[in-house]
């Protein structure tokens, strides 16, 4: 079940809501976690033990850890190997036989990837992470833990939420002190909407486009491969962070907050800047957890720059086990070692207005290179954006280029600070008619989005496949 | 309580769908879209574990969402104002006729069409028998200068049946001339078929073709209906355009038909079809795998055989007078032998009226023997 659908929005959500506001202290939190396992449950029940695993065993590591100080660096790397073991049978272990040790299909290679394991793995890690280093305290109570791993907001893709972040405001619940805010569901539902209209409006017609252009870049012209690569662009950012959006605001009707994600990436000044404002609760991780332990920044220039190259390569294998996400991690990387230490100086001397031309066009390239999971079509794809082939524009790509421009437009403009810049405005100017305005505003998309849904078949979070 | 009118309107919005929808459960067809809805799906091992049951009940409950007809004219209107014309393969033209998309010059269509052209070829020159070709360019090639420039150039109607000429067995009929004048008139606005101007056209170049006299059209008597809304209409979604006229000749012979194993007929039209879902069935109640009509009268001579689609439907009651038996098989639901009929039957002319979609993207003529 995904949030951008009918039976989400219109089955699961209002009898959910119904209840969990109904219900309160203990009752509420374990209907919560009844709630997340059946969404979790709803597509691929066959995954569901492999879930209570990693909580069952990140919680007995996570006291043993606090019970048994003195060998608590082996229930550590007891949970990290079983959560990597997990993560890396489920997401690794086929490809490699498959396509690199050209072993024959066989019975018990897993065809398809556990929703989220990604997410809720990396989060049990951090979990254990955080008790072994002193940062929180296991709860004896693993419906608490279980509550933290499966609630159903973040569940699948992110945002990724620590235990800290999360742990008293379930506590809260749990013993009856923590009250649902009502402002707190009216900026939830606003935000959850926002997103909502993020995806289904622009993430998903955008997406159309793409598909279309993606497929024979042969035949799309110069100009036809930049519009498509353009529409991805602006596909995996309003999905991503659309997701992102509703699962906070999903969050937030429900009473919790959960950290940002995403901050307006595309209007980055620089690489570095992208990458503060992109999935920031992955990239915080992979600081916290990865790229801090090995020292940093701590130990000379060559030290930083081989910790961002573990980094950055761990980075893009997290996306999936292709050689092109380790490109993309490694395109990010050489830009990051670029703008902090070989053209420091040039490129804070470049106007702002190349740097606003020049960065969507290096952003662009990078995520041309994270859609295709084949080596093959990447080049295919990169021909037909680099080499001119007689033809600006092919017949077919005109015609979708003529079908979505306005919308490209429209994402181009909402990527942006522009919607933001132009709502605070107007909140000083006119903050009753601003806050009208937006009402009415959100509730119109609301209604759109529900019209877009009804027809449109092409509909998955890119991030699912992770 | 003004902050906090957005939940409330949300949460309302959501119980509005939730309990509106559990009372729409119950409807299992969808006049407006023309097709049966999703019903609610059988769960088994297999389906809930490999997203399908998911996939099958988000299809079950958008189906029956409340105000579903009237959402889907939203988003289609949505998107036809943003410039995105072409929905669910629709476009809408200038004039506001409602076209299907182009016909792909692709290899996959490519490939079918060839085949299917093989096969006919084939069976001219084995049954000895001249085959003549009646494929009507699309309403969207027809009308293409009342669309964008950008969609235009998709349409490669006269590139794809240009391939027909390669076959000495088939004699092509040239419509382009007769039905793309007037840019998309003799198609319907709300159909992908042509109308009664349309099929009267390609009436006449087949007849002509085959050495006969056409009877002129203001001889023929017609009988019509204002409130007709044709496929393109449903699939659109766009529900705010008019519906229009239809009209269909009256031959003027007598004549009984046969569809398939029913029992026999004296009318060629279903006119409480008119009144239903696709009123494009008052024409022998749609496509059926073989239909026999018997001409009547004294002096009708000849045997035809029209291996057809639904374009057929319009073009049989302008042929009727002109034939002794005229006999039609959909090659979508023929099973029996085409030789095997040519040879009981006497069959002395094969006709074959397709569309282009048909020919370039069903494989189904393979399958005549």
């Amino acid at each position: 079940m995904v949030f951008s659908s009918i039976s989400f929005i219109f089955f699961f959500l209002p009898i959910f809501f119904l209840l969990y506001y109904l219900l309160r202290g203990k009752a509420r939190v374990l209907f919560l976690l009844l709630a997340s396992l059946i969404f979790y449950s709803w597509g691929e029940l066959k995954y569901l033990p492999l879930m209570l695993a990693v909580i069952a065993i990140n919680h007995v590591l996570s006291l043993l850890i606090e019970k048994k100080p003195a060998h608590k660096r082996l229930f550590l790397i007891l949970a990290i190997v079983f959560d990597m073991l997990s993560l890396l049978f489920y997401k690794y272990f086929t490809p490699f036989c498959v396509k690199v040790l050209r072993l024959p299909m066989l019975g018990f290679f897993p065809t398809a990837l556990p929703l989220g394991i990604s997410f809720f793995t990396f989060q049990a890690m951090s979990y254990v992470i955080d008790v072994s280093r002193g940062k929180t305290q296991p709860r004896k109570n693993p419906l608490i833990f279980a509550t933290y791993i499966t609630m159903f907001p973040q569940l699948i893709a992110g945002p990724i939420v620590r235990y800290t972040d999360l742990e008293e405001q379930i506590l809260g619940f749990w013993g009856g002190t923590r009250r649902i805010d009502p402002d707190g569901v009216s900026r939830g539902v606003a935000r959850f909407l926002i997103g909502l209209s993020k995806k289904v409006l622009i993430g998903n017609i955008v997406a159309e486009a793409w598909q279309y252009l993606s497929v024979h870049p042969q035949e799309n012209g110069i100009l036809g491969c930049w519009f498509g690569a353009f529409c991805f662009l602006l596909q995996i950012y309003f999905d991503f962070s659309g997701y992102s959006d509703m699962a906070i605001g999903l969050g937030g009707m429900m009473g919790f907050t959960f950290p940002e994600n995403f901050d307006h990436p595309y209007a980055a000044t620089s690489v570095t800047e992208f990458w503060r404002r992109w999935h920031m609760s992955l990239t915080g991780f992979f600081r916290d957890y990865v790229y801090i332990p090995l020292g940093g920044n701590r130990k000379g220039t060559a030290r930083t720059v081989l910790n961002m190259l573990i980094v950055w390569s761990l980075t893009g294998l997290w996306h999936g086990p292709s050689i092109t996400f380790v490109l993309w991690g490694l395109f990010a990387w050489v830009f990051l070692v670029l703008e902090r230490f070989l053209l420091r100086g040039v490129i804070e001397r470049i106007p702002l207005w190349i740097k606003r031309i020049l960065l969507p066009l290096i952003f662009t390239v990078s995520f041309v290179i994270f859609y295709f999971d084949d080596p093959s079509e990447l080049i295919r794809y990169f021909d037909g954006m680099f080499t001119f082939s007689g033809v600006w524009i092919g017949r077919d790509a005109l015609s979708v280029v003529g079908s979505y421009w306005v919308w490209v437009l429209l994402g181009g403009l909402c990527a942006g600070f522009l919607p933001v810049r132009a709502y605070r405005l107007l909140s000083k100017k006119a903050p009753a008619f601003a806050s009208a305005l937006r009402t009415v505003l959100l509730l119109v998309l609301f209604v759109l989005c529900v019209a877009a849904l009804v027809r449109q078949s092409y509909n998955p979070f890119i991030y699912f496949r992770f | 309580m003004r902050k906090h009118i957005l939940p409330i309107a949300f949460f309302l919005i959501l119980a509005f769908g939730f309990v509106g929808t559990l009372f729409c459960l119950g409807t299992t067809f969808s006049s407006a879209e023309r097709r049966v809805l999703s019903a609610f799906p059988k769960a088994d091992a297999v389906s809930l574990n490999d997203w399908t049951w998911d996939d099958d009940f988000e299809n079950y409950f958008s189906d029956h969402l409340i105000l579903r007809n009237v959402l889907t004219g939203v988003s289609a209107y949505m998107r036809l104002g943003t410039g995105t014309v072409g929905l669910d393969e629709i476009y809408r033209t200038r004039s506001g006729q409602l076209v299907e998309s182009p016909v792909r010059d692709g290899e996959a269509n490519r490939t079918v069409l060839t085949e299917n052209l093989k096969r006919l070829d084939r069976l001219s020159e084995e049954e000895g028998l001249p085959l003549y070709m009646v494929v009507p360019p699309s309403a969207g090639y027809a009308a293409r200068d009342s669309l964008p420039a950008y969609l235009r150039g998709g349409y490669r109607d006269d590139q794809l049946l240009g391939e027909m000429d390669s076959y000495p067995n088939l004699t092509v009929v040239n419509l382009w001339d007769a039905l793309c004048e007037g840019g998309g008139d003799r198609f319907y606005r709300t159909d992908n078929h042509w109308n009664v101007d349309g099929a009267y056209a390609a009436y006449a170049k087949l007849l002509a073709a085959c050495g006969k006299e056409a009877i002129p059209n203001d001889a023929i008597a017609y009988e019509s209906d204002p409130d007709f809304h044709g496929s393109t209409l449903s699939r659109s979604a766009l529900w705010l355009t008019s519906h229009e006229a239809i009209r269909f000749p009256l031959p003027d012979c007598a004549y009984t038909v046969q569809i398939d194993e029913e029992p026999l007929r004296t009318d060629l039209y279903f006119r409480e079809a008119l009144d239903s879902y696709d009123p494009y069935n008052v024409f022998l109640n749609g496509n059926h795998g073989t239909v026999r009509i018997q001409n009547l009268s004294d002096g009708a001579e000849g045997v035809v055989l029209i291996v057809k689609d639904s374009f057929a439907n319009a073009l049989v009651p302008l042929l009727l007078p002109h034939y002794r038996t005229v006999i039609m098989i959909d090659p979508r639901f023929y099973r029996g032998t085409v030789r095997e009929l040519i040879a009981a039957e006497h069959v002395d002319t094969l006709v074959c009226v397709c569309s282009l979609k048909t020919l370039a993207t069903d494989p189904a003529l393979r399958r005549l023997r």
